[in-house]
């Protein structure tokens, strides 16, 4: 008697693919997952344990500012001790500096109020901010400052390109 | 130490209301420690909303002890409990859960790893510090949902972007915030690392139980070792809110069709979770609602009982009342959603859809093009719809049926997102489509894993 052989049912071999579809696309990731395990365990194997562990919100702060620091301390001595706002002085590469993101947030509720987005700087603005005779910062990115009147202000902090000056009030 | 019992607490009292819902700890492990955190942290959530409606100082002195009363209300002996039916996490032997359990953990470690890294930094950088943490200090601030609120979102100064977006993953940090007494730099992120943590429990319970224990370790360290959504969902952002929230409801589903216990009660506190937790979510809670509604009919046509495994009334009405609460705020505080402005100015939407088929072959261009390994999550999107047209008697069969649809309206809601976005399309692609398609990952991984079990009895847990 011959043997007929079974005929598969009918959609096995597209069930077949459709399983193999899902398989591939669930193991592939794999190759990826390594390479962020391993990248993970080398931090495991390199990273100061004894600071991420232990460390204060300041001390990380301080890590991550680096450089600005410095400026960070000012702002918020002068703030703290009642003093006036901070201005900040827009030009328009600081207008995409991280550094000033990171300040700002770092500061908050503290506000950087912006100044001005024109690379010049407003012949105006400073006398009218003296005339009110109070005490502010300005941070500003390179040396716009100066064109004003260098007699006016005190840099009090720099670090990262950028300075931060005390406005001296009108006597 | 007050940073602690903030988030012990919402913990211990989420561990109790978990148990209201019949869940076992000893039987699902895993998928009880998921719960017990969202419950937790939503209800405190939740507190700290009714306190800024009602203009309640935010103080510690009386969050704190509230949450140790509720915590220790839940855990107190319930009336009567309906008892529940055993319920084991995996049907696989001995051997194969011990192997899932120990892949649970290494992917639990390598998370914490992981958070430790993220908070070496404080947070200064990127949509954490731009849009989340602005709007949690501007409520500490304000400490009501009035217009002071309104004054610090748009003080001069103030870098606030999107301050429209709901209100989850603000109010989680406000949570650390109250605790401390002050706003800080670093560990508001703890109540959305933990939400994440949740999020890998629940893909490990779910994925026990739904492929081979081997292929669920491969594949659960396959998807949280992404190391795109990795990073974001480890930092203060809430697109791992959103995906915690879609995937608790697809499973919460799952669960119901299964007749298993609490179905119902976690799909309904996972499309609250999304909802809540970015305008994506609002997109998972009309996806769910017209799989749920595509179920009834279909039900209906073929004169059988009902296939909608809950009424969509109950499941939805927390999310209706976040979408409310949301609506209500944006309206009182005259806040908009930048991409429905950008839409509805003058003749904008008509250039969009004059435009229509440039944009649309950019998104698919994206999608396809060759990424330096960083988003291997795309797989699972391009598997989706093949295996829907490969196997379509699985993927819309009784058991996966809601969970197809779903998945299928949410994924061509986030395209045409990106293709009638008014924003530059290219920019916008760049900095939020892989970010954003990541969100169903971990979703998607479930429904090809349960695919894979369906057509192949050999891969079903064992």
């Amino acid at each position: 008697m011959d043997i007929v052989p079974a005929r598969p049912r009918r959609g096995f071999l597209r069930r077949r693919l459709a399983a193999a579809t899902a398989l591939i696309a669930l193991l592939l990731p794999l190759a990826s997952a390594f390479e962020t395990a391993r990248d993970l365990l080398r931090f495991v194997s390199s990273a100061d344990w004894s600071f991420a562990l232990t460390a204060s919100e300041d001390q990380r702060i301080r890590r991550r500012l680096g450089g600005l620091h410095g400026i960070y301390d000012a702002i918020r001595e002068h703030t703290a001790s009642g003093h006036g706002a901070v201005f900040c002085l827009f030009r328009p590469e600081m207008d995409r500096a991280a550094e000033y993101f990171h300040l700002a947030s770092l500061l908050h509720p503290v506000r950087l109020i912006p100044v001005l987005k024109t690379p010049a700087i407003h012949p105006d603005l400073f006398p009218a901010l003296r005339a009110e005779g109070k005490s502010f910062l300005v941070l500003e990115r390179d040396s716009g400052i100066a064109a004003v009147d260098p007699a006016w202000f005190e840099p009090v902090a720099t670090g990262a390109g950028f300075t931060l000056h005390r406005f001296r009030a009108a006597r | 130490m007050f940073v602690a019992l903030a988030l012990l607490l919402p913990c211990l009292l989420g561990a109790g209301l978990a148990r209201r819902l019949r869940l076992r700890f000893r039987d699902e492990s895993m998928l009880f420690a998921a719960t017990a955190i969202v419950l937790g942290f939503t209800a405190s959530a939740i507190i700290l909303a009714a306190a800024l409606l009602a203009g309640i100082p935010l103080h510690r002195a009386w969050l704190l002890p509230l949450l140790s009363i509720l915590a220790l209300a839940a855990w107190l002996p319930p009336g009567r409990i309906p008892d529940s039916v055993p319920c084991q996490a995996s049907i696989a032997p001995r051997q194969g859960r011990m192997l899932h359990a120990a892949a649970s953990a290494v992917a639990v470690a390598l998370l914490a790893v992981q958070c430790a890294r993220i908070d070496l930094d404080p947070v200064v950088h990127g949509d954490e510090s731009t849009i989340w943490a602005p709007k949690a200090r501007a409520l500490l601030v304000a400490g009501h949902f009035g217009h002071r609120l309104h004054e610090e979102l748009h003080a001069e100064g103030v870098v606030a972007a999107h301050r429209d977006y709901p209100l989850a993953n603000p109010l989680l940090q406000l949570l650390v915030f109250v605790a401390e007494g002050r706003s800080t730099r670093v560990v508001n992120r703890l109540p959305l690392q933990l939400m994440t943590l949740a999020l890998v429990l629940l893909l490990a319970a779910a994925l026990g139980r739904a492929i081979h224990p081997a292929l669920a370790a491969a594949v659960l360290l396959a998807t949280v070792l992404d190391r795109h959504a990795l990073h974001f969902a480890t930092l203060a952002y809430a697109d791992a809110l959103v995906s915690l929230g879609l995937f608790l409801a697809l499973v919460g589903l799952h669960r119901e069709t299964e007749r298993r216990p609490a179905g119902t009660a976690l799909a309904a506190l996972g499309l609250l979770v999304a909802t809540a937790a970015k305008n994506e979510g609002a997109l998972v809670a009309v996806a769910v609602s017209l799989a749920l509604l595509a179920a009834r009919l279909t039900g209906l046509r073929s004169r059988r009982a009902p296939e909608s495994p809950a009424p969509p009334l109950r499941l939805l009405l927390p999310a209706l009342a976040v979408l409310a609460l949301a609506w209500f705020l944006n309206h009182r505080l005259g806040l908009t959603n930048d991409l429905v402005d950008g839409l509805a100015s003058e003749g904008s939407l008509g250039r969009t859809l004059r435009d229509l088929p440039r944009r649309t072959t950019a998104v698919f261009a994206f999608l396809v093009r060759p990424w330096p390994g960083d988003w291997p999550s795309r797989t699972l999107l391009a598997a989706f719809p093949l295996l829907c047209l490969l196997a379509p008697r699985h993927a819309f069969g009784r058991v996966l049926r809601i969970q197809t649809l779903a998945l299928a309206l949410i994924l061509g809601g986030l395209l045409s997102v990106f293709i009638l976005t008014p924003r530059p399309q290219d920019w916008h692609l760049e900095t939020a489509a892989a970010r954003v398609f990541s969100q169903a990952a971990p979703a998607l991984a479930w429904w090809c894993a349960s695919m894979a079990a369906a057509l192949a009895p050999r891969l079903a847990p064992r």
